[in-house]
């Protein structure tokens, strides 16, 4: 047992090396963004940096208007997120799903869009924010098991151009991108 | 086989594949069937927090929510939307704070008072005012139902129908139009079903008539007669 736990500790560090060195040599290329939930609280900094109003929110709303106690975790908050390693500056890209976002159509006869959310930038340095700013950004995950056949790899992309400093946005529904989804924002 | 033949069976195959894959996607049921009537419906939006002014057609978002699931709850349209009113995925977990499956499964008022929360966020939002503010829209009557219809096929595609002016310029993947919606929930509004007074005289975006005066009085800089306090 301890021997199996022991050899998947080893692969896992390795794939986290192997990640850490994508982020930093694959700036240029296209990205998935990561898929994160944050019903179980922790010091991670998207929680406590990029989004900590947004979960306030949803757990106020969650309690007070849904009247369901939470018991120590957090409400259904859920985010996307590429960080990018620019020498001793970290960029962080967030987009979370939130009331503010609009879904599109609720309806028997609609099918899976995407929902235009905020879109959070931040530069850190030595674990302080120095820049941060609010765009709005596609959100689409497919982190629901049930999902068609032709949604199981919808997602948001980031890709950072480190020589003119934006980053670009594209997302892919059911297969087919998403014009309205393809934007480009300054890093400052 | 002659290799046209052959591609075409190779094609049907993928074709019949294709739909075999997406008919495993389609409809689905959370928790038990139901067959609430429009009036049922109604009767769970009255006593949500819906804002009044649109509680005053109420009858009418019965018939928006037998359009939409034919009153079954825990239906899941195989794609993106559950429940009476039909929420996407995205707003199921925003406003009712659990996933499709937990949302297919609450009561009917649970689910009724999530859709109003999203009913009156979306009702704040510029094309919303914009479209309040109107008395037609493409010969369409601007009232509580079409607004409703225009937050339930989404703000940012209702803005796409305001912006080109026609009721043709949204429409679903099956052609429904938002003005389509409208009138599919008025006809099916429970035919006894009587809405508050205020439907018969209200304008979107007037005072509301169908609550008490006392209970919801307009700021002093609105009412077009003052009276001070020992003039009463």
């Amino acid at each position: 047992m301890n021997q199996v736990l022991r050899a998947a500790g080893t692969l896992l560090l390795i794939m986290g090396a192997g990640q850490a060195i994508a982020q930093s040599d694959g700036n240029s290329a296209w990205r998935a963004m990561t898929f994160h939930d944050f019903r179980q609280p922790s010091s991670d900094v998207l929680q406590t940096v990029v989004w900590p109003d947004v979960i306030a929110a949803a757990n106020a709303y969650t309690e007070n208007e849904l009247k369901r106690p939470l018991k120590g975790r957090n409400a259904l908050v859920t985010a996307l997120s590429s960080t990018y390693q620019l020498g001793d500056r970290t960029v962080i890209i967030s987009t979370a799903l939130v009331r503010g976002c609009d879904s599109g159509a609720n309806s028997s006869g609609a099918e899976i869009e995407p929902s235009l959310c905020p879109l959070r930038i931040l530069v850190m340095k030595a674990g302080k924010v120095v820049s941060s700013k609010t765009e709005h950004g596609c959100y689409i995950d497919h982190a629901d098991k049930d999902l068609p056949q032709k949604n199981r790899n919808d997602s948001s992309y980031t890709r950072f151009d480190p020589k003119t400093g934006t980053i670009a946005l594209r997302t892919v529904v059911g297969g087919k991108e998403i014009p309205s989804c393809q934007r480009s924002y300054a890093v400052d | 086989m002659p290799r046209f033949t052959k591609v075409c069976f190779a094609l049907s195959l993928a074709v019949s594949h294709i739909f075999a894959s997406s008919a495993i996607a389609q409809r689905g049921q959370y928790c038990e069937r139901t067959n609430y009537s429009a009036q049922q419906i109604t009767d769970a939006v009255r006593n949500s927090s819906l804002r009044d002014d649109l509680k005053s057609t109420s009858c009418s978002l019965g018939g928006l929510g037998r359009y939409e699931s034919g009153g079954n709850k825990g239906v899941y349209n195989g794609s993106c939307c559950t429940g009476i009113f039909q929420l996407n995925n995205a707003n199921v977990r925003k406003y009712a704070g659990t996933d499709r499956e937990g949302y297919g499964c609450l009561t009917l008022q649970q689910q009724v008072n999530a859709w109003a929360n999203l009913t009156n966020d979306g009702y704040n939002t510029g094309v919303v005012r914009q479209l309040a503010s109107m008395q037609t829209f493409d010969g369409q009557k601007v009232d509580a139902g079409f607004l409703s219809a225009c937050i339930q096929l989404g703000t940012g595609n209702c803005q796409r129908m305001v912006s080109s002016g026609r009721c043709s310029g949204f429409a679903d993947i099956n052609g429904t139009t938002i003005c389509d919606m409208a009138r599919s929930a008025r006809a099916m509004t429970d035919p006894n079903c009587k809405d508050g007074e205020a439907s018969c005289t209200q304008g979107p975006g007037d005072f509301p008539t169908n609550i008490g005066v006392a209970a919801n009085p307009p700021t002093a800089d609105i009412a077009n007669v003052v009276v001070g306090s020992s003039e009463v």
